[in-house]
């Protein structure tokens, strides 16, 4: 059994120090694209992050090397004329930042304190650091009664005021650096082990039913394996902030005279005896009080960096650095954002950024070929890019689709070919990180791509829902389903609660929620996966939107609910003569769901057409590749991953045909020039050189 | 959430608890700290005693600071009837703050309350340390005291016995005494102020201030701002750098810093050493860069009966330091053998950084130092009998004070070979020290001044550093003139307004 | 809930128990009382009498059994130096320091939660980054040093408060920053964190996909998941407080239970001191439960493990 606090400090402890959870799934494409360059490259590329580094690496090499530089410099006194002023070189550099009320200099014994500073702060945290987090992970790993007794001395150690144990010690062991590192440590183990605990006992639940356990390894084994690399990053941000904590700490014992003892000095000693001149001497307390504030900083800066850069869920976010220092470009620039970042990878990467101009022309084929009846939904030559440290990378390159009232779109791709970024790009949902460079999304003919976010804002929901993949983690933890599924209610139709509620109600009791009155009042963490995802499209049709997006709708999900699932889509989009796309990866969903399919790859489309026909005889080897893979009959459920080969990395995208690497049969055209969708029948297009042979053969 | 929870508990009680806006007829003081108790009978103290003494209760007799000499206070005359025995007039119409008559039956049990009781008065062990008294009344304005041994100076002694009536607890200390004095307790809010207002009944000339009040400040600088800032009128115990600016004033106080050395222990027992540490401090370096005072070579301050004028503090010759250890260490004196400064933190401004400037001018000398440094209870485990066991030669940064200003006060305790403060001593110091606490009046200051003459030529135990200097701010509207005294004893009648 | 209340309290007893028998064998570690309430030339016979009189020379365990006894009839002991019920003293004592620690929380949240969404809402940007400059500044500043020149610079130079004192509410001004920079500073980030954390989770994209207008989706969605993190932050530093609270106390010379807790150790005061420790730790045990009943309220899947 878990005890009940620490449940509830679990999530806190994680998130305190930068919890920031990972990108939404509309990044799918970007998250695999970084590069994992060496750690000091990356550091070069934060401004920050570097000077932070340099400044730690200046007092480490202060606390090293400042008795050699320095001698007695720093303990030559001057009673006769002290405190002299800082900003003058009269009597040497060590004087530049003034003398204390000894007439010792300033800056000589900043640099001389960096030593002690150091030396009573590093030990400190690292202590508490590994003590507390070891202990928290055993005491995590193992639960039980060792969990509980160690919880236990911690809030022992936490209800006494850390200065005051600090005191009450010191005067029982007299104030050393010693002692002082003993007993801030100690004060500060709690902290680790209470996060390291919460983490590892999040991963015991996790484990209890994994392998690990029974293939005999030992506890501590795991431990270090499993629990520790997840631990880390947490504690170890905990710890920068720490190292400041225990400076000041420590300056706060030498207010109370019972720091660090002279003639030793650190810079909190330096600030607590410079107070007294603060009316006389300022500059005695206020350059070692600068020292602790830009180490800190410093610190904090650098774990902060050092978080992002080993969390791989984080690492999207350095490339938002780059916003503003560009002009954020506009569609009619498109062509020239696309290719920015081809010049910006590495040399040697992808060698050849000639065609990419020319190939980015003409792609509106298929939105200026002539409909039937009008397209509620027209997606038209939509580029989106993410930002990452080395430039703009695309990832959706120029989609084009088009879909109808009461018919059902399928985005067909393998994971990271861009459609949920695609959909996310419609639907005005892209993550920070990411930017629509070009296109248009014509709901009724109106671009939602150029409307202002209020505008936008009235369509969403009436205009365009969208349902996602993640049924638990797209409904809000902490409101009630029937408070959700009112929302859009009291949105557009400004409603009364009362009067929402009861429409939320009807739209559960529609999508088959048994006893929705009552169910009304719970939370989403008490339905099961299946209903879940029937509460998700509940809310996102409850306005009649003209067009649903089904973002992976049924993918954690299984097969009996699936189908369940998808029938109910399918009788809502008849029922309110919605068009429907569905973006999945499952062949078998798009051949028994959809009316016409789109083909991704690589972040274009490479074929489209009615579903029977795009099957039945597909014009592009991708495609074809696709279905070979799968006996017939059996696509439901398969996965597209019988071709030989992988899809390509955003950022190294084959020059001319992106699939030709994959491709049984690329010639020497398909490497220089890239292929368009080409009308290759009635309602069909293929983006490949041989799409007509294809189709005709 | 939880915030809201916390007020709502806590209420408001603190806000507007003690207005300001006292109007010109209250005296605004700031002190360092709040009094403990204002015990009459531990008016020693100095916490306690610069409020209560002469404000809230008196005296029989009180010591003018600049000439020394005994005046009168509760009461009129004095005789000595016998070696042993004294007779006291006790001044006429005097009466508590509850109304009742101050009488010789009232002035007999507060001596007898103080002198002999369960309440570990510091008075009794400061002032009665060697002399036991007993306090008999004659008839309503006549006590008679007599003392175990004979006692020249115990009218001197009878000044710290504070009156207060017979119906004060005689078991225990008393937190709001009656007295006799020109003010009486008004309002003491714990922790925020004490208020003292007029006593209409005083039996004396009525104090200008019609009301007094005490705030108290840890934190020099914030004292002296109040002043600047017209939040106070009166701050003591300043430091120089505290910043009161043209509103500081200065004043010599009875308080001597020294360094008491373990002159028991090698390589402090050879009289070189010790000499080499009285020439390697920079006296006038540390007045002029650490605390205010003026150097001084012995123990006691002028005024005080003892005092040796021809007593002069060492001079700063670094070079005969070194000339002198060298000279020891040539004769086997182990001058390595570290040395441990044992300072006490906040004993006066700065007190870390005055240890710092000794050990400076030690290690220049050759000798080798460390510094310790102690919070005041651990300290005094260094400072008194029985000393800590196993521990190598110590430098013991003190103060010594001299209130009562007699020499006797210092000699026995601090010099005498068993006294409680005293780590070395020789016999023929004791003798001296002996005689001169016999004798009276003029025989009395030269014995004194030759023991200290004696001590600082012959036995070097000590390297006195100086007679500190209070500074005190004090705000335009306020006259007032310190004294030496007025850090234990700062009398509200003496302060005047100055329009 | 009020079977995780009440387990919590049972939980409780015996840390505390463990804080009380800390104290009480720490503060005699820490010396002799008698030095210091003695005469200088106290003989030995007083410090026997003075010791028998306190109960200071009965074995410790026995000290401690007679304590255990007294507390159960709430009598704390008498304070050595004041002569007064210690349990009174503390009580006096504390108010104020609970309302100073009480603003404090209070402007540090709200001022965290401001400035900690307004750096989330746009993660690196410059908000962001003078935010997270700013706020690690302030976790960074000595407090003693910011409170001295707090007084300089406001009182004594411009005149526009009052150096120190409990009277009127400007006094509070300069205890009440010079307390909270540090809370504010770390919970900015926490909230910042969190705020990341919750605006890029799916149901943060639903609730626009809805068409939710910023604010909801800030203060509706994404605050409230936020919210949990930061509040357990909070407790922790508002536990942390009583440290700040010496200083602020020291230097404006407000009489709180921070440097009544100091001073009673400087002053071997040993039963003013365990009085105050004892005191602190139960509203220390009470405030962790207080944050315990705070996240079940925001948080329903808390709520139901609680009640399980």
């Amino acid at each position: 059994m878990l005890p009940k606090d620490d449940v509830l400090r679990r999530d806190v402890e994680k998130d305190v120090k930068g919890g920031e959870s990972g990108p939404g799934s509309g990044t799918d494409g970007a998250k695999g694209a970084v590069v994992r360059a060496k750690w000091p490259a990356l550091l070069l590329q934060d401004r920050f992050a570097f000077a932070a580094a340099l400044v730690l690496l200046l007092v480490a090499l202060c606390a090293v090397l400042g008795p050699l530089l320095i001698g007695d410099l720093a303990t030559r006194q001057n009673l006769r004329d002290p405190s002299r002023p800082p900003f003058s070189l009269d009597d040497g550099w060590a004087y530049v930042l003034g003398s204390d009320s000894l007439g010792r200099p300033v800056a000589a014994r900043l640099i001389t304190a960096a030593g002690t500073t150091l030396s009573v702060a590093v030990p400190a945290v690292l202590v508490s650091l590994v003590v507390g987090s070891v202990w928290g992970m055993w005491a995590g790993y193992h639960g039980g009664w060792r969990e509980n007794v160690s919880l236990r001395i911690a809030d022992v150690i936490l209800s006494f005021p850390s200065l005051l144990l600090a005191v009450v010690v010191l005067y029982v062991f007299s104030p050393s650096a010693a002692n002082i590192v003993l007993v801030l440590a100690v004060a500060r183990i709690p902290v680790y082990l209470r996060t390291a605990r919460a983490e590892a006992a999040e991963l015991r639940s996790r484990l209890f039913i994994d392998a690990a356990r029974t293939f005999g390894t030992s506890g501590w084994s795991t431990i270090r394996r499993h629990v520790a690399p997840t631990v880390l990053p947490t504690l170890l941000t905990v710890a920068a902030l720490d190292f400041c904590f225990v400076m000041l700490t420590e300056s706060s014992l030498s207010f109370l005279g019972i720091g660090i003892q002279p003639p030793d000095v650190s810079w909190g000693l330096m600030v607590a005896q410079g107070r007294q001149e603060l009316q006389s001497a300022w500059w005695i307390a206020l350059f070692p009080g600068l020292a602790i504030v830009i180490t800190t900083v410093s610190a904090t800066v650098l774990a902060a960096w050092a978080r992002l850069s080993t969390d791989p869920g984080q690492r999207w976010r350095r490339g938002l650095r780059r916003r503003g220092r560009r002009p954020q470009p506009t569609p009619t620039t498109a062509q020239e954002a696309e290719v920015e970042p081809t010049r910006a990878v590495p040399a040697g990467r992808t060698a050849e950024p000639g065609p990419a101009a020319s190939e980015t022309r003409a792609e509106p084929t298929l939105a200026e070929a002539p409909p039937t009846t009008p397209d509620t939904l027209a997606v038209d030559g939509l580029s989106v890019s993410v930002r990452t440290p080395a430039g703009s990378l695309p990832v959706v390159r120029g989609v084009s689709f088009g879909v109808r009232s009461g018919e059902t779109l399928a985005l067909l791709g393998e994971s990271g070919c861009g459609k949920s970024m695609t959909a996310h790009a419609v639907a005005g949902l892209l993550d920070p990180a990411a930017e629509v460079v070009g296109g248009q999304a014509r709901l009724e003919g109106e671009d939602l791509l150029a409307l202002g976010a209020r505008a936008r804002r009235r369509l969403a929901g009436p205009g365009l829902a969208i349902v996602f993949q993640d049924a638990l983690s797209a409904l809000n933890p902490v409101h009630t389903v029937g408070a959700q599924l009112a929302e859009p209610f009291r949105i557009h139709e400004r409603m009364s609660r009362r009067a929402a509620r009861a429409k939320a109600v009807e739209l559960m009791e529609r999508v088959g929620i048994p006893e929705a009155r009552s169910r009304a009042d719970a939370y989403p963490h008490q339905f099961s996966g299946g209903m879940r995802q029937r509460l998700l499209i509940a809310m996102a049709v409850a306005l009649r939107p003209k067009v649903l997006l089904a973002d992976e709708p049924t993918t954690a999900l299984d097969v009996t609910v699936q189908a369940q699932i998808m029938d109910l889509l399918r009788e809502l989009r008849s029922e309110q003569q919605m068009a429907l796309v569905l973006i999945t990866h499952d062949l078998g969903l798009v051949a028994e769901h959809a009316d016409r399919v789109a083909v991704m790859y690589a972040g274009t489309v490479v074929e489209t057409g009615p579903v029977a026909e795009v099957f039945g005889k597909p014009n592009h080897p991708y495609t074809r590749g696709l279905l070979d893979s799968v006996p017939a009959e059996q696509h439901k459920g398969s996965r597209l991953s019988s071709i030989p080969g992988g899809p390509p990395d955003p950022r190294s995208v084959p020059s001319g045909c992106a699939f030709r690497t994959r491709c049984p049969m690329a010639r020497d055209l398909c490497a220089t020039q890239r292929p368009q969708l080409a009308e290759t029948g009635t309602d069909r297009a293929a983006a490949c050189h041989f799409g007509k042979e294809l189709a005709d053969a | 959430m939880s915030v809201g929870v916390l007020l709502a508990v806590s209420g408001c009680s603190v806000a507007g608890a003690d207005p300001i806006g006292e109007g010109p007829d209250t005296l605004r003081v700031v002190l360092p700290e709040e009094p403990p108790t204002l015990e009459p009978c531990d008016a020693s103290l100095t916490a306690t005693g610069r409020v209560t003494r002469a404000n809230i209760t008196e005296a029989l007799t009180e010591r003018e600071p600049s000439t020394g000499r005994l005046e009168q206070a509760l009461a009129t005359k004095w005789t000595r009837t016998s070696p042993t025995s004294w007779t006291f007039t006790l001044r006429e119409g005097v009466t508590f703050h509850d109304g009742t008559p101050f009488t010789a039956e009232a002035a007999a049990f507060s001596i007898k309350r103080a002198t002999d009781s369960d309440i570990d008065c510091n008075v009794d062990g400061y002032i009665f340390t060697d002399s036991e008294v007993t306090a008999t009344p004659v008839n309503d304005t006549t006590l008679e005291v007599k003392t175990a041994k004979p006692d020249p100076i115990l009218p001197l002694r009878l000044s710290f016995v504070e009156m207060v009536p017979t119906t004060t607890n005689p078991g225990a200390r008393v937190r709001e005494p009656v007295g006799t004095g020109p003010y009486r307790i008004d309002e003491w809010s714990q922790g925020r102020f004490l208020r003292l207002k007029r006593y209409p009944g005083y039996w004396g000339k009525a104090p200008e201030y019609a009301a007094a009040k005490y705030v108290w400040r840890a934190e020099g600088s914030v004292r002296a701002a109040m002043v600047t800032n017209d939040e106070a009128d009166v701050a003591i115990g300043l430091a120089p750098e505290d910043g009161a600016g043209d509103r500081a004033v200065e004043f010599a106080t009875n308080e001597v810093s020294f360094l008491r050395m373990d002159a028991g222990k090698a390589p402090l027992d050879d009289i070189r050493i010790r000499r080499a540490i009285n020439y390697a401090i920079d006296r006038e370096g540390l007045v002029t860069a650490v605390f205010a005072g003026r150097p001084s070579g012995q123990l006691v301050a002028k005024g005080v009966t003892g005092h040796n004028p021809r007593v002069r503090p060492w001079p700063y010759d670094p070079e005969r330091a070194k000339k002198l250890v060298a000279e020891a260490r040539a004769d086997g004196v182990p001058t390595n053998r570290t040395i441990t400064i044992i300072g006490r933190n906040a004993i006066y401004p700065k007190a870390a950084e005055a240890m710092e400037v000794v050990q400076d001018g030690l290690l220049k000398a050759g000798l080798k130092v460390e510094i310790k440094m102690l919070d005041v209870n651990a300290w005094l485990e260094y400072l008194l009998r029985p000393f800590p066991k196993g521990i190598g030669p110590t430098l013991l940064q003190a103060q010594h004070g001299n209130q009562a200003g007699d020499a006797a006060f210092t000699m026995g305790q601090i010099y005498g070979s068993k006294g409680a403060q005293s780590s070395y001593g020789t016999p023929e110091l004791d003798a001296l020290i002996d005689q001169a606490q016999l004798a009276g009046g003029e025989a009395r200051q030269k014995a004194f001044a030759d023991t200290f003459a004696y001590q600082n030529d012959e036995v070097v135990r000590d390297a006195v550093m100086a007679n500190m200097t209070g500074i005190m701010a004090l705000s335009s509207n306020v006259r007032y003139r310190p004294d030496s005294a007025t850090n234990d004893e700062m009398r509200l009648a003496d302060m005047h307004r100055t329009d | 809930m009020f079977t995780m209340l009440r387990r919590r309290a049972v939980s409780s007893v015996i840390p505390l128990l463990v804080v009380v028998l800390g104290v009480f064998f720490l503060a005699r570690l820490t010396g002799d009382p008698a030095n210091l309430y003695l005469p200088l030339s106290a003989t030995p016979e007083m410090r026997a009498e003075f010791a028998a009189r306190n109960g200071l020379d009965d074995p410790l365990l026995a000290q401690f059994g007679d304590y255990l006894g007294q507390v159960a009839h709430l009598d704390f002991g008498e304070s050595l130096r004041t002569a007064q019920p210690a349990g009174e003293a503390v009580l006096r004592a504390f108010p104020a320091t609970l309302q100073l620690a009480g603003w404090t929380m209070l402007l540090a949240i709200l001022g965290a939660v401001v400035i900690g969404s307004l750096a989330a809402y746009r993660p690196n940007s410059a908000t962001d980054r003078v935010a997270s400059f700013l706020s690690s500044t302030a976790a960074s500043v000595p407090d003693f040093w910011f409170a001295i020149m707090g007084v300089l610079v406001f009182a004594v130079t411009l005149g526009w408060l009052p150096t120190s004192g409990t009277s009127g509410a400007a006094a509070w001004v300069l205890p009440v920053v010079t307390l909270l920079i540090r809370p504010f500073g770390v919970l900015v980030q926490v909230v910042r964190g969190a705020m990341v954390s919750a605006l890029s989770a799916p149901y943060v994209k639903v609730a626009r996909s809805k068409g939710a207008s910023e604010s909801r989706v800030v203060f509706g969605h994404a605050l409230r998941n936020a919210a949990a993190p930061a509040l357990t932050v909070a407790g922790d530093l508002a536990v942390g407080l009583v440290n700040g609270a010496v200083v602020v106390e020291t230097i404006f010379g407000w009489p709180g239970i921070g440097k009544l807790m100091i001073d009673s150790v400087l002053q071997r005061d040993f039963a003013v001191l365990q009085a105050a420790v004892l005191l602190t730790a139960l509203v220390i045990f009470a405030l962790n439960i207080l944050v315990d009943i705070c996240h079940a309220l925001l948080d329903p899947r808390v709520r139901q493990q609680a009640a399980a």
